[in-house]
């Protein structure tokens, strides 16, 4: 089961949790759906140390969030990794007085995450290669 | 159609303050507008009574509630969502994000309630052209409304067909065609809305001083009013204008006959001099139907004007008579008629009495033979001429006397207008000459000197009236024409003096209504408005919290162009300016302030109030009391509010109050989704379970179940917090600030736990020590929410973060 979950999976799981209009998940999916981009944010990223450098999969992620551009060799998605990541903390975690985030905020999270996803997989093909 | 409650209170008022005679109706009939008035001033009857009838159906509407607002297809609503409220006094909380769709369910009820009106057509064109929701082309907006004293709910739909715009939807009252007047609550909807706006609550105080009295006046019903009133000057001002207009003509005209020489001006100018105009004298003098007295030179003029003239042809006639008559009888002179007569008389008794004696002797002398055949034959012929004679001489003294008779009758005295003719501007004294000595005819001249008299007089004296009537004609001529420029003049400015004049006519009685009808409006908006104040003050107390502006007393105050809201504002105890001194969020908090009394008044038939996010630009400190004043009014209303964050919810939840909070959330599709949410910690929890035994999920989803266990211990801990910071009396912006600290697990069980944020470091100690059971499920959560991992026994570690929430719950 580990070993077929990569971030691609959390990111469909999610987008499906935004886009199935389901009974059993009316209401809690936006939490559901920020939970799963979260966590396929951080396995992207701990897909990446593990090619490229293990051992930083084991530090604070806002350390590990400054090297990912550097380490894709795109700056750009390391910051929009960056922001994605604290926009899903936020919503990960209980706010006084905040609600839970929308699917447009959603969805432009999943784009980030899944934009990652693919990088981390490309990179990992080069690095076997 | 006037408001028959407020009627009502006119009448009565009426009948315990009466205005002065004539005022009440013009009152009455004010209210039905001005054709109405016009026509009691034009004294047509039946208004009053009408009026009167209206008042009397003054019967409340029954009360309304709204039980669900069903939106498809519009704004930011695609498949159909319902929002269901409890009908009945509570309050209800609609929470979502912005972009949630939440606020679709206020605008779809301000669709069905007051269509396509004046608010939506100044609504911008994007919002014109986006109302339609594009994941879902068919269109449909409905409320259901609990109405008293019906079984069944009453509902209210609007759809649209497919490519309709705005304007273009049909309206169905319980599935039938109808339009919005058979609600019955136009009215009230413009007099009490139930909906408000967050638009609304921004700019419902920077408005003008004149639209706010309006917008108040609105509330307290006595618009209809303020309508009469206005009726009632309009009409004054009119009528004062024609009378103005008939005034400012007079000065010239004035001027005009003063320079008039003629009698006629002065009539005029003395029939316009008088404080009340006698424009009947005046017309009388223009169209010369006027009665002028003995001295009046026009009336000279006329009667020499129209001097008797002697007529030639009669006075030739007369003279004839004389001079035939006069010569008939002098042929008969000599001639005793009387004594031939007698004679004859005599003559025939005698052939009389000799017709029944025989014999010739005279009876009378005795004389014999003498009464023979030959005397009665010539007897006889004496009998005829005599009579014959006396008869001609008879005839002529008779024709004699009548020719007198007839010259007689012509020679009259000088009549009244000649001898009374001074002044007259003619001169009189030729004709009058003739005519005296004309009138002088001598007493029983005889026929020749009479005839004579007229030949001699007769002629002269024609010549001289025939003179004078022409002398007279011309001065009447003349006159006239000097006169005609002035009649003119009066001639025009007549009608608007006359119009002027009935104009005028009921001036007083339409100031003494209108006096009367503003003192009625003040006293009524005072009365009406004083428990108004009284609750605008309440509920400022409560939102105003940390605000040093304090609201002083609140009046209605002037009319017409003067009206305003009169508020008392006082900064630190100072006098402020009005409400240049508050911040938007304060006057956010007086709106409101005044919004909620407004909807409750007990003439609206409208039970509920829906508020679109009224805690926007209020700070943080002000929503709880907003949250104490939206329960306050949820005692006997039915209040329902939308907002975008959970602050309000909170600070409800916070002070335990009655309160269903609904949270909107809306998935991709504009599929919104509605569930009650009855407690934070609970709601996290209960996903928390659905996720892990629904069965049909991906996989995946598991993986947030230690997530939401995370949700449910960190909101746990701000309750708990919170409840701690209360009654410790942390003030509102500490706790704000000490709720916005945490930002992991471990934080918020720190801040619940040992009362320190900060104290992250220790929870897992503190809790090995105290509750050793839970260590495991915190660390669960924390590595689950970021890695996936879910714990075999879900169900078994869902339990015990549950039990923990207790746990944190009853901490100290």
């Amino acid at each position: 089961m580990e070993r077929a979950l990569d971030a691609h999976a959390l990111v469909s799981a999610a987008r499906d949790l935004i886009r199935n209009d389901d009974a059993d998940t009316a209401g809690l999916w936006p939490r559901a759906a920020a939970l799963l981009a979260r966590q396929g944010l951080e396995l992207a990223m701990a897909r990446l140390w593990q090619a490229t450098a293990p051992g930083l999969e084991r530090t604070p992620t806002r350390c590990q969030l400054l090297c990912v551009g550097e380490m894709l060799q795109d700056r750009g998605l390391g910051g929009r990794a960056t922001v994605t990541w604290y926009a899903l903390s936020d919503a990960c975690h209980h706010r006084a007085y905040a609600l839970p985030p929308t699917a447009v905020e959603l969805n432009a999270a999943l784009e980030t995450v899944w934009e990652l996803a693919e990088s981390v997989e490309r990179l990992r093909t080069k690095v076997h290669v | 159609m006037p408001d028959p409650a407020l009627l009502g209170l006119v009448v009565d008022r009426i009948v315990s303050t009466p205005p002065p005679a004539g005022a009440d109706e013009l009152i009455l009939a004010a209210f039905q507008g001005a054709a109405a008035l016009e026509g009691v001033l034009r004294g047509e009857p039946g208004s009053a009574a009408r009026v009167a009838s209206l008042a009397a159906e003054k019967d409340r509407p029954a009360g309304v509630y709204l039980t669900a607002i069903e939106v498809e297809g519009f704004r930011g609503v695609g498949p159909r969502s319902v929002l269901s409220i409890d009908p009945g006094p509570g309050l209800t909380l609609v929470v979502g994000r912005n972009g949630s769709g939440k606020s679709s369910f206020s605008e779809a009820l301000e669709m069905v309630l007051l269509g396509t009106n004046q608010r939506w057509e100044n609504r911008v064109r994007v919002w014109r052209d986006g109302w339609q929701n594009l994941h879902h082309r068919h269109s449909r907006v409905a409320a259901r409304f609990l109405v008293d004293g019906r079984k069944q709910p009453l509902e209210v739909a609007r759809t649209w067909k497919d490519g309709d715009g705005v304007d273009a939807s049909s309206l169905t009252v319980d599935g039938r065609p109808a339009t919005l007047d058979t609600l019955g609550w136009t009215r009230a909807l413009a007099g009490h809305p139930p909906l408000l706006s967050h638009n609304e609550l921004e700019h419902a105080l920077d408005r003008e001083q004149s639209k706010l009295y309006d917008a108040l006046a609105g509330i307290l019903g006595l618009g209809d009013l303020a309508d009469a009133q206005k009726v009632l000057r309009d009409t004054r001002l009119e009528r004062e204008h024609t009378a103005k207009e008939a005034r400012e003509g007079l000065p010239a005209l004035r001027a005009l006959l003063e320079r008039t020489a003629d009698e006629r001006a002065r009539a005029v100018l003395a029939a316009l001099t008088s404080k009340t105009w006698n424009l009947d004298a005046v017309a009388s003098t223009v169209d010369g139907t006027a009665i002028s007295d003995e001295r009046s030179v026009l009336r000279k003029l006329r009667d020499l004007a129209g001097l008797p003239v002697l007529d030639r042809e009669r006075l030739n006639t007369a003279i004839t008579g004389l001079r035939e008559a006069s010569a008939a009888a002098e042929k008969l002179r000599g001639t005793d008629a009387g004594r031939a007569h007698e004679v004859a008389s005599l003559l025939q008794q005698a052939l009389d009495v000799h017709a029944h004696t025989e014999g010739e002797r005279c009876p009378v002398c005795g004389t014999d033979s003498v009464l023979t055949y030959e005397w009665r034959v010539r007897a006889r012929e004496q009998v005829t001429e005599l009579r014959a004679a006396a008869d001609a001489v008879r005839t002529g003294q008779g024709m004699l006397a009548e020719a007198v008779r007839q010259a007689r009758q012509l020679v009259a005295a000088p009549p009244l207008a000649l001898r009374d003719a001074s002044g007259a501007g003619v001169d009189t004294a030729v004709a009058m000459g003739l005519w005296e000595r004309w009138a002088d005819a001598g007493g029983d001249g005889d026929a020749i000197a009479l005839a004579t008299h007229l030949e001699t007089h007769g002629p002269p004296l024609i010549a001289a009236v025939a003179d004078l009537r022409r002398a007279a004609a011309t001065e009447l001529e003349r006159l006239e024409r000097a006169w005609r420029p002035a009649a003119d003049a009066i001639l025009a400015w007549l009608p608007l003096g006359l119009r002027a004049r009935e104009a005028e006519q009921p001036l007083t009685r339409l100031k003494d209504a209108e006096a009367w009808l503003k003192d009625a409006h003040n006293e009524l908006r005072d009365e009406r408005f004083r428990p108004i104040a009284g609750a605008v003050q309440e509920n400022w107390t409560e939102l105003r919290q940390d605000s040093n502006v304090t609201l002083g007393e609140l009046r209605l105050v002037g009319s017409a162009a003067q009206r305003r809201l009169s508020l008392d504002v006082k900064v630190d105890g100072e006098d402020g300016s009005a409400l240049g001194v508050m911040s938007q969020g304060e006057l956010n908090c007086l709106a409101l302030s005044l919004f909620l009394p407004r909807a409750a008044m007990p003439e609206s038939p409208f039970r509920f109030v829906v508020i679109d996010d009224p805690v926007q630009a209020m700070d943080p400190a002000k929503v709880a009391g907003l949250a104490v004043v939206l329960a306050r009014a949820a005692h006997d209303r039915q209040v329902v509010v939308l907002t975008h964050d959970t602050r309000l919810a909170d600070a409800v939840r916070r002070l335990d109050m009655k309160a269903t909070v609904i949270e909107v959330v809306r998935r991709e599709q504009s599929v919104v989704e509605l569930r009650r949410v009855h407690d934070p910690v609970q709601r996290y929890i209960d996903d928390a379970f659905a996720v892990a035994m629904t069965k049909d999920l991906p996989p995946e989803a598991l993986r947030v179940v230690p997530g939401f266990c995370r949700f449910a211990l960190e909101a746990a801990s701000s309750r708990a917090a919170t409840r701690r910071m209360l009654r410790q009396g942390t003030s509102e912006a500490e706790r704000e600030d000490a709720l916005g600290r945490p930002t992991t697990l471990m934080m918020w069980l720190a801040l619940a736990l040992l009362d320190d944020a900060a104290r992250s470091g220790d929870v897992i100690t503190f809790l090995e020590r105290e509750h050793p059971w839970a260590v495991d499920a915190v660390k669960e959560c924390n590595r689950g929410a970021h890695s996936g991992r879910v714990p075999s026994d879900v169900v078994g570690f869902i339990r015990t973060v549950e039990k923990l929430t207790t746990t944190i719950a009853m901490e100290r």
